[in-house]
């Protein structure tokens, strides 16, 4: 706590509450809170803390690659920028886009799942600069580190996306951005019967500016709910700001009922 | 045993929790409290701030003083905040709480 701003507010009688107030600019992320105190000259000095309260880092206003693109009635555009990995509590996609004739958009963004649809259907006739607000959860950064967004022309008419762009913010948590299979080290999502082993990398990322140690724990489950397999790479240091693969090895498959999605 | 009191008359009964509780409420007398010994005090009383803040975002901290015991004077008030963080656009509202 080094910053201080200090108010002068003369006497206070009894029975009177005086109540004064701060503009406070954030310019840090993480759980913060402030402490006032008042001294009078003859009556001593008093301080309190406020409760805790969480401050969320910006991801400044930036473009989503890929240039102005015209878009056919039922055609889609996936564009992204790179992004941090954390939780998003807000954002915003702010996009350009311009008709000569009547038509509807619906915007998507990925969650680290799937696409999100946060967009439903927005009626566009001629030049239109449109903010899509982004809920808390909703969009996440995906295996490559991209935040990607897709917009979908749902109307009758065509569309140019000429520009969009991503503002959030955010705060910088150790998330798993990707987990592959291989099997002879080739990427695979099916196994066949006569590869009884295949490996897992999960790619896990910290962002954040302290080094973490943390228990890596793979867990494959059956259809039925049961583990088919579960492993633990134990007291693994990830350094700040940076991302480590954990491989899981010859995972054996000889149990595993055949035809099932694991 | 139980005090009450109202403007200036007081009564004490015993406590119905008592072993040896029997109704048996006192009349009613007029008590002076000499309070010219206690002295004032500042407290701040209360504090509020957001849940939630954005980076680069301005938001409010009201913090509510009092003085209880008699009068302060010469009250300064600061707030501390984190290092980097920018404070300012004071002001004050008064008001009575009693």
């Amino acid at each position: 706590m080094l910053e201080i701003k200090t108010q002068y507010i003369g006497t206070i009688n009894e029975n009177v509450l005086k109540r004064v107030s701060w503009i406070v600019n954030a310019t840090t992320e993480g759980s913060f809170s402030v402490t006032v105190n008042a001294n009078s000259s003859g009556q001593g000095t008093d301080s309190e803390s406020s409760a805790a309260f969480t401050t969320y880092k910006q991801f400044a206003q930036a473009s989503l690659a890929g240039s102005a693109t015209e878009l056919n009635p039922n055609q889609e555009i996936v564009q992204g920028v790179s992004c941090y990995v954390g939780d998003y509590r807000i954002a915003s996609i702010r996009a350009l886009w311009n008709t000569s004739e009547k038509t509807a958009v619906r915007v998507y963004v990925y969650n680290s799942t799937g696409w999100k649809e946060i967009l439903h259907s927005h009626n566009v006739s001629g030049t239109e600069t449109y903010s899509v607000p982004v809920l808390r959860g909703q969009i996440a950064a995906n295996e490559s580190g991209e935040c990607a967004v897709k917009i979908v022309n749902i109307g009758t008419g065509r569309i140019n996306i000429t520009s969009a762009s991503l503002e959030a913010y955010y705060t910088s948590t150790v998330k798993v951005l990707d987990i592959k299979t291989t099997v002879n080290g080739i990427e695979t999502t099916g196994i066949e019967p006569e590869d009884s082993l295949f490996n897992v990398t999960v790619n896990v990322s910290n962002p954040t500016a302290s080094d973490y140690v943390s228990n890596i724990n793979l867990s494959i489950t059956a259809p039925d709910g049961s583990i088919a397999n579960s492993s633990i790479v134990s007291n693994l240091n990830i350094s700040a700001s940076l991302s480590v693969k954990i491989n899981f090895t010859n995972i054996n498959i000889n149990n595993w009922r055949r035809g099932l999605i694991f | 045993m139980q005090l009450h009191f109202w403007d200036n008359n007081w009564t004490a009964e015993v406590n119905e929790s008592d072993s040896n509780y029997n109704v048996n409420a006192s009349d009613k007398f007029n008590i002076s409290l000499d309070v010219s010994a206690c002295t004032a005090s500042i407290n701040v009383y209360e504090i509020i701030v957001p849940n939630e803040t954005f980076q680069y975002k301005n938001f409010t901290v009201n913090a509510t003083i009092r003085s209880q015991g008699g009068s302060s004077s010469d009250v300064y008030t600061n707030i501390s905040v984190p290092s980097g963080w920018g404070v300012g656009n004071q002001n004050t509202i008064y008001r009575n709480y009693k």
